[in-house]
């Protein structure tokens, strides 16, 4: 993996501006995923509302900035995830009591009420949502981070992007991950271990949560717009699908859900138009029926033997049992 | 001097309209096994979740060296020193032997939400796994993935699972269940050497091996203790021969 984050600092050079915000867009997507992966995929919680926290970090990075003015990329930035932070604690706390089928619809629920909060109220633009003047800027002495230039925003996806895969990577092989996967595994035989399971999900919520929040900042800056769409139930289920497809054991997995996804929008779109929804419907059927495990069933059905360590069976891609 | 390690006092425990569990007291001390039987239905199993708190308890108090637990969450139970295995083995399949044991020793005794290794703490994580691989007899299966193991070791595994935890003591949900009988003959050894400096509550339906290796026995029947002593003295007692034998008592 790091070495495909180390070539992607080169894509700069062979392609131009166009497909450099395409990249940056699929890579903010992809740490999307891969935050809700820490939830789904290694946690056992499958959550819905993971798009709120992306979108309410757009909103906030949105509110907190004077019009006419280049808001400060840190402060905005650590704003907005306090506040994702904050919020997620409450949910993570009110949801966690739950399992399973349960979780999934209060989250749901949450998800929800964050979506009409943005979308039935005047706090953000109501329905229309609101625009971004001007972007995020940081001037540290003579170096400038300025997000409106597409080479320096594709540079600082890239970077969040693979900081995000190398922070859940290294998370999973602390004693943290051990928790939290034991408790997926069996929350019951976690519990008589002495782990104290629902501290363990919840700060597995948060940091997730915040995850999602950076991207969700970024992608605000980058679009210079925020709607209700961001936060709502469709988004959540979009980077679910994400998830799905690119593998749930695997923290690059999802990512490469996201490439593949995105991907397949834009084609179709460019090729079938107004018709690409019944296509792409039918390809990411096709691609859950004979790719079970995720994307990461194409090189282990294609490798040769021993080239793909297979860590476990993946039998069932997500737990929604949560009781045994 | 033997002391009391676990102190169980008037213990019940309601489900709606059934007494799972009624007034049961008991005493446990250090290097003892203490062996609770009864026919099925009994509240045997229900005892030893309200023990190591998966069940909540409606009535009674649990004391582990004096402090009370009995509102304590399992993990802190466990935290505290009372260790628990289940009727159904519940390893975790796809780990090796080592990383089920070695997992039970971090979380038992280390910060589980430390969100990186130190090196002091892996060693000492890692020296608590091998002795509790040592002490079940696992220590040749350490790199062996769970599920490929036997039924009999996946058993042993549960027990070392627990004693990784640094238990005071053990509470131990029929250990030899499914087990042939060289195996659980094994395993009844392994068992015997555990209750040196802890505790042991062993439920277990196997009664030559109960009255091989325990100290002291209590039986149930209905949810209520109705014998508690010595193995010798429970054995003639005229109530549980009615409970187990059908015999019937003068005058009942």
């Amino acid at each position: 993996m790091a070495a495909m984050f180390a070539t992607a600092l080169f894509l700069p050079l062979v392609v131009g501006d166009y497909y450099l915000q395409f990249a940056a867009k699929v890579m903010l997507l992809g740490i999307l995923a891969m935050s809700l992966n820490l939830n789904v995929g290694f946690g056992g919680m499958v959550s819905l509302c993971h798009a709120a926290f992306f979108g309410l970090a757009g909103y906030v990075l949105v509110l907190v900035t004077p019009e006419y003015e280049a808001p400060n990329l840190v402060w905005t930035l650590l704003v907005a995830l306090a506040v994702v932070a904050l919020v997620a604690a409450v949910i993570g706390a009110l949801s966690l009591r739950t399992r399973g089928i349960y979780f999934i619809m209060v989250t749901l629920a949450f998800g929800e009420m964050l979506y009409f909060l943005f979308h039935d109220t005047s706090i953000g633009g109501g329905s229309d949502g609101i625009f971004l003047y001007v972007k995020p800027l940081l001037t540290l002495g003579g170096l400038s981070i300025d997000l409106e230039n597409p080479l320096t925003f594709y540079m600082v996806a890239l970077v969040c992007c693979a900081l995000s895969w190398a922070l859940i990577t290294h998370l999973l092989a602390s004693p943290f991950g051990d928790s939290l996967t034991a408790a997926r595994d069996n929350e019951r035989r976690a519990m008589s271990l002495g782990i104290p399971v629902f501290a363990v999900r919840l700060v597995a919520f948060i940091v997730s949560a915040v995850m999602a929040g950076l991207a969700g900042y970024l992608s605000a800056a980058q679009f210079g717009f925020v709607a209700p769409q961001m936060l709502g139930w469709h988004m959540s289920a979009v980077a679910l699908v994400m998830v799905v497809l690119g593998g749930t054991r695997k923290v690059a997995g999802p990512l490469f859900g996201a490439v593949v996804l995105v991907v397949l929008e834009d084609i179709l779109k460019i090729y079938l138009g107004e018709q690409w929804k019944l296509v792409y419907g039918g390809v990411i059927v096709a691609l859950v029926l004979f790719l079970p495990g995720g994307l990461q069933d194409i090189l282990r059905l294609t490798l040769p033997q021993g080239w793909f360590r297979r860590t476990a069976p993946v039998t069932q891609p997500i737990v929604v049992g949560g009781k045994q | 001097m033997t002391k009391d390690l676990l102190v169980v006092e008037g213990l019940s425990k309601r489900f709606g309209g059934l007494l799972a569990v009624s007034d049961v007291s008991l005493r446990l001390r250090q290097g003892e096994i203490h062996a609770v039987i009864g026919p099925n239905g009994a509240g045997k199993s229900s005892l030893i979740n309200l023990l190591s708190g998966d069940l909540s308890v409606s009535a009674g108090r649990v004391l582990l060296e004096g402090k009370d637990v009995t509102g304590e969450a399992p993990h802190r139970r466990c935290r505290a020193g009372i260790g628990r295995s289940y009727q159904k083995t519940t390893i975790f399949h796809e780990r090796t032997v080592l990383d089920n044991v070695r997992l039970a020793a971090q979380s038992a005794r280390h910060n589980t939400l430390a969100m990186r290794r130190v090196r002091s703490v892996e060693m000492e994580t890692e020296a608590a796994a091998l002795a509790a691989l040592q002490e079940t007899g696992l220590a040749d299966r350490a790199t062996t993935v769970a599920r490929q193991m036997s039924h009999g070791e996946q058993r042993q595994l549960e027990v070392a699972m627990v004693l990784a935890t640094k238990p005071k003591v053990l509470l131990l949900d029929e250990p030899l269940a499914g087990m042939g009988h060289s195996e659980a003959k094994r395993m009844a050894e392994v068992i015997r050497g555990l209750a040196v400096g802890r505790g042991i509550l062993l439920v277990e339906h196997d009664m030559d091996i109960v009255f091989a290796i325990a100290d002291r026995l209590t039986v149930m029947a209905d949810g209520q203790v109705i014998a508690s002593g010595a193995v010798e003295e429970v054995r003639r007692n005229a109530k549980v021969r009615a409970a187990y034998l059908g015999e019937t008592e003068d005058g009942a």
